[in-house]
């Protein structure tokens, strides 16, 4: 049996460690899952405070379950009456190269409706098709992050897209 | 292959060579393309940044010292109270109470520890209210009555000398010249000069010119508190100057008046004041417009 060298993480230099690591994560899932408007960044710190209060308490191990069940709570506490929304960055026009003022218009069209679809999506198939397409995520990966098969976060990550595509195919280029 | 999986498997980046072919000949594939490649606008890392290790460590340290906010909020609180407190004591402190009477004209004074001034007309108190109870010390030009409350020394200063007292009835005139202490009640010390002297109930003192006499009091309490002016020898026109004080008028009288003057005239009634002085005197007087008054020598 291996035992952690560590007992806990009360130290500045393991602590940073284990911000740079799941921060950034945990907050990308608060995002794509609940939207911006409740500030998933500010939750994210709030739970990372919250840990170095009971670093004493938590296992190095049980820190990532930890914070994301911390940061999760804290939405889920606000989140009752609010509506999703996902902010998208802005078009700029360096963006694309062939800049005609109606190839912008219609990115710009084509971002509203896709923001908009987006946010109505289904909490889990938003968070599973972004971790992947966005993040990067393996299936296997993302299964893993929301605590489902490989086969269930494929089917999401599908039916994400399909969505997505349906309500998006009148926009389409020509 | 289905498309279904031909697209799950794009999904996952796990398409073969020729599957990926498959894929782009797909009528939809350039829009997919761009779901993809547009769905990075919505990125969490941009939208949702959390702030770098040494930001939120920064916060970390702000937030261990407010933990116990309510030590910081108390004793901002009392700090505030405290500054406030040593303001206004401070503004408080050069803040002098001033009483001031004018002609005819008479104040009853109560001080902070409930100590009774009465002043006599064209006369000033000034003490200071703040500093009153480590300090009864109060400035005083003109007459006044004092009936002191039992406690620490108080002191009246005057041009001419100072008194002191504890706890006792007493009047002070220092007008011009003058310099009258009459003490009704306990003991007074009174200073002029280099010198001080004790003077007990029922005594008088009087500096003229330098040299202090000490007499006994003629009446229970001061004359002008019983609205009456006493006067024992007096020279005639110091009876018209009092009188002229009292009423706020204006009296013209003969020359050539050497009489000396013993009683006392009231002031609520001109006329019976005037017959109480011209009367003993065999003078006969006249009552005009204007707050003026002629007094004459009866006719033979």
């Amino acid at each position: 049996m291996t035992q952690p060298i560590y007992k806990d993480i009360c130290d500045k230099f393991r602590f940073s460690k284990l911000y740079e690591k799941y921060a950034q994560t945990l907050s990308n899932i608060l995002y794509y899952k609940y939207g911006d408007l409740l500030n998933p960044a500010d939750k994210v710190q709030e739970a990372f405070i919250k840990l170095w209060e009971n670093c004493a308490k938590v296992s190095p191990e049980a820190a990532k379950s930890f914070l994301y069940t911390t940061a999760n709570n804290m939405m889920l506490n606000e989140v009752k009456h609010q509506k999703v929304v996902l902010n998208y960055q802005k078009v700029k026009p360096k963006d694309y190269t062939n800049e005609t003022p109606e190839f912008i218009l219609r990115k710009k069209e084509f971002l509203k409706k896709f923001q908009n679809v987006l946010s109505q999506l289904k909490e889990e198939e938003r968070t599973a098709f972004l971790l992947s397409k966005v993040d990067g995520k393996t299936h296997k990966e993302v299964g893993e992050i929301l605590g489902i098969t490989k086969k269930m976060a494929e089917h999401r990550i599908y039916a994400a897209m399909k969505t997505l595509k349906e309500h998006l195919e009148e926009l389409k280029q020509k | 292959m289905e498309k279904v999986d031909l697209i799950k498997k794009w999904l996952n980046n796990d398409l073969s060579k020729a599957e990926l072919e498959a894929f782009n000949a797909m009528e939809d594939a350039a829009l997919y393309k761009e779901i993809v490649a547009e769905a990075q606008r919505f990125s969490g890392a941009t939208n949702a940044k959390v702030p770098s290790y040494e930001a939120f460590d920064k916060k970390l340290s702000e937030h261990k010292n407010t933990r116990t906010p309510w030590l910081k909020i108390i004793s901002g609180m009392a700090a505030v109270l405290v500054v406030g407190l040593a303001l206004f004591t401070l503004i408080n402190n050069n803040k002098t109470t001033s009483f001031r009477t004018d002609l005819a004209e008479k104040e009853q004074i109560t001080l902070p520890d409930n100590s009774r001034v009465d002043l006599n007309e064209l006369s000033e108190l000034e003490f200071n209210s703040a500093k009153w109870r480590d300090n009864r010390m109060l400035n005083l030009k003109g007459e006044a009555f004092f009936d002191v409350e039992k406690g620490k020394r108080f002191d009246v200063n005057t041009n001419l000398g100072t008194v002191s007292v504890l706890g006792t009835e007493f009047n002070v005139l220092s007008r011009d010249s003058i310099f009258k202490v009459s003490c009704y009640e306990g003991l007074v010390q009174v200073s002029y000069g280099n010198k001080t002297i004790k003077l007990p109930a029922g005594t008088e003192f009087l500096l003229s010119s330098g040299t202090g006499i000490t007499t006994n009091i003629s009446v229970a309490e001061p004359y002008w508190l019983k609205n009456m002016s006493v006067f024992k020898n007096a020279i005639f026109p110091d009876v018209i100057k009092e009188l002229e004080k009292q009423y706020n008028i204006e009296v013209d009288i003969p020359t050539d008046i050497s009489m000396k003057f013993t009683g006392a005239f009231e002031h609520n009634n001109l006329d019976n004041a005037l017959k109480s002085i011209t009367k003993p005197l065999n003078l006969t007087y006249a009552i005009l417009e204007n707050n003026k008054v002629i007094i004459r020598h009866e006719a033979q």
